[in-house]
């Protein structure tokens, strides 16, 4: 039973003891090229692994699946449950890591302290694979720690600048904070519910029953869940970028090299994404007892406020940066915002709109921040005007970055118009109009941001010389493939609504399948 | 047939129309254009020191309207609310914090 399924346990531990493995060799082996092959390998089998997981999960259990650590049953000791939602973020954060593995390889020739870069690009992906398998709500703490960790080191990776020291300084400082709070939520839940186990407390919020091992509950659990709840979302919108949580991030991504700025904007931030999405239909849920639905219900309604104002808010200040990185950053918070108000309309719709934006978005931002990165390397800026007409000489990197564009702006065939329309649908269907005006509206102010950085890089007169600038297949190998990811997106939309975010959200809005495969692991393993 | 098979058939064709005009367009396109255009007579001058000027600045694109309608807008949301330093940020942040410990507990006073 426990070996059956190793390769739900094995993910995140292999990629931690691969990452830590790595400065070991910094004592023999000086090459480049042994730590690009290192890294790619272990990104490689953590590709793999995924894709098997995503197999086993849809394909083959078609249900839940629970990996117990030592054997001991849960909520004694810590499990993995992967279930369709966390085999989906596996998948989507192994592929736009391994792509980013690629491009690295290129963006660090002639650079020093590329075996530290690797060790945390590699902590970084097993940090959030964690996040997304961990079935034990203490673990998704530790889980978020690693990968926390990780992207502080990463944006101050040129730490002879001081914009990045900054950047750093302040990112890690409000993280704490925020994981920190974290940890206080978690104190309330134990207090009360004698556990932290995801599969066991959200038993416990719909039944108050008794539950294996951990017994009855132990505390009032209508005030703890009211105020973890109140504390984890805080803690979590801080992790996605929600207004007015969001001040880190557009200091902290420019700040780092690009493709960490792609890591973080298209897959970091939808860790927090995820960890919102566990708590409000499976740990907690409108099917869980009073007043505890109530204070989910309330919490969907200030998260769809909140997502709103993150959308105007960050589309308006896109208009107004000079600096590439930074308006793309203000970029991710607007599509951040859109998916945080659709998967908190608390309808299937409103889920299976939000989780598949959270894949384009996760696709397309990396294209554009791997694109943009090409040109601002080779302009030597990135300042708009400072870049101008480089594109001229790059053109299917500016192609790449124009289709990006396109994608997250909603042009068809490519994804973002699907998704974008799902998020309509969503709305409307739900009886608020103004959210779908609220959609039209930033996505008309980002397209102005998005002119001007176009007309800068490619429309407006090269200001100096290019002609040394030349494209190389290194970085145009992960664009290209990303560019394709975006048209089969879109043009299977039908396909993979029904496919893969059907059973996702089936088994969101019934979390009694993901309480059930805990149950049988502990009638196995605990007698 | 549903609305995205029709939305997928419908933009593949606008597409291919797109494509078409394109292609179009670069076959009867005046030929001689150049990647830098058209060099303007300066009298004399040279010409590098002055292209950046030739179009306008890509920061200055929306200079109409940020600075004069917008203005007061943009003065509040970038000066006063996106400072950048820690303290501004931390009011913000705490005013959520608070709002949402208030709100669960009134909500478990009225429900519980």
């Amino acid at each position: 039973m426990m070996f059956e399924f190793i390769t739900i346990g094995l993910t995140p531990p292999l990629l931690i003891a691969i990452a830590f493995s790595l400065p070991i060799f910094t004592l023999v082996v000086k090459r480049k090229l042994f730590y690009d092959v290192y890294a790619l390998t272990a990104l490689t089998i953590a590709l793999i692994l995924s894709l098997y997981n995503y197999y086993l999960v849809f394909y083959v259990v078609r249900g839940p699946i629970v990996y117990p650590f030592g054997g001991w049953p849960p909520p004694v000791g810590i499990v993995y449950e992967v279930d369709a939602l966390s085999a989906y973020f596996g998948v989507t954060i192994s592929i736009v890591m391994l792509l980013i593995g690629i491009y690295s390889v290129w963006y660090l020739r002639g650079a020093s302290g590329y075996e530290w870069y690797y060790t945390l690009l590699l902590g970084l992906e097993a940090g959030m694979i964690g996040c997304v398998y961990t079935g034990d709500a203490f673990n998704l703490f530790v889980m978020i720690e690693v990968l926390s960790v990780s992207a502080y080191g990463l944006v101050v990776f040129y730490r002879t600048s001081h914009e990045a020291i900054e950047a750093g300084i302040k990112y890690s400082l409000i993280g704490a904070t925020a994981t920190t709070v974290y940890f206080i939520a978690l104190v309330f839940i134990y207090g009360a519910f004698g556990t932290l186990n995801m599969a066991d407390i959200a038993f416990k919020s719909r039944t108050a029953s008794e539950f294996p091992f951990s017994g009855v509950v132990v505390g009032n659990i209508h005030l703890a869940s009211a105020i973890s709840l109140a504390l984890s979302m805080w803690a979590f919108t801080f992790k996605a970028a929600v207004v007015p949580n969001h001040f880190w991030l557009p200091d902290a991504h420019p700040a780092a090299p690009t493709p960490i700025s792609a890591a973080l904007s298209g897959l970091v931030v939808k860790v927090g994404v995820y960890a919102i999405i566990r708590f409000l239909y499976t740990i907690y849920g409108l099917d869980t007892l009073q007043p505890i639905s109530n204070v989910v219900n309330l919490m969907m309604k200030v998260l769809i406020v909140l997502g709103m104002a993150s959308a105007l808010i960050a589309s308006a200040l896109m208009i107004v940066q000079t600096d590439i990185k930074r308006l793309i950053a203000y970029s991710t918070i607007m599509h951040v915002g859109f998916i945080v108000a659709g998967l908190s309309l608390g309808t299937q719709l409103g889920l299976e709109a939000a989780l598949y934006h959270t894949i384009n978005h996760a696709v397309g931002k990396a294209l554009l921040f791997l694109s943009a990165g090409v040109l601002i390397n080779a302009a030597g800026s990135r300042n708009i005007d400072e870049i101008s007409g480089v594109g001229r000489y790059l053109r299917l990197t500016t192609l790449t970055l124009i289709l990006s564009i396109l994608s997250l702006e909603g042009l068809p065939p490519l994804a973002g118009f699907f998704s974008k329309l799902l998020l309509y649908e969503a709305f409307i269907s739900s009886g608020l109009a103004i959210l779908a005006v609220v959609l039209i509206v930033s996505s008309a102010f980002a397209l102005l941001a998005y002119i001007k950085l176009l007309y800068g890089v490619y429309f407006k007169l090269p200001t100096r010389e290019f002609s040394k600038v030349k494209e190389e297949w290194t970085y145009l190998t992960p664009l290209l493939i990303l560019t394709a990811l975006l048209v089969v997106l879109g043009i299977t939309a039908p396909l993979f609504v029904n496919e893969v975010l059907s059973p996702i959200t089936a088994e969101l809005t019934n979390p009694m399948k993901y309480i059930a495969a805990a149950e049988k692991v502990i009638k196995v393993l605990g007698g | 047939m549903d609305v995205l098979t029709l939305t997928i058939f419908t933009t593949t064709l606008m597409l291919l129309v797109g494509l078409i005009i394109l292609t179009s367009y670069l076959m009867i396109r005046r030929e001689g254009s150049s990647k830098s255009g058209s060099d303007p007579y300066l009298c004399g001058e040279s010409i590098d020191d002055f292209k950046a000027y030739i179009s306008v600045g890509s920061n200055n694109l929306y200079w109409g309207s940020v600075s004069a309608t917008l203005k007061k807008f943009y003065e509040v949301l970038r000066d006063k609310l996106h400072t950048g330093v820690l303290n501004d940020w931390l009011v913000l942040m705490g005013l959520w914090f608070s709002t949402a410990i208030i709100i669960s507990f009134i909500v478990v006073s009225i429900g519980g």
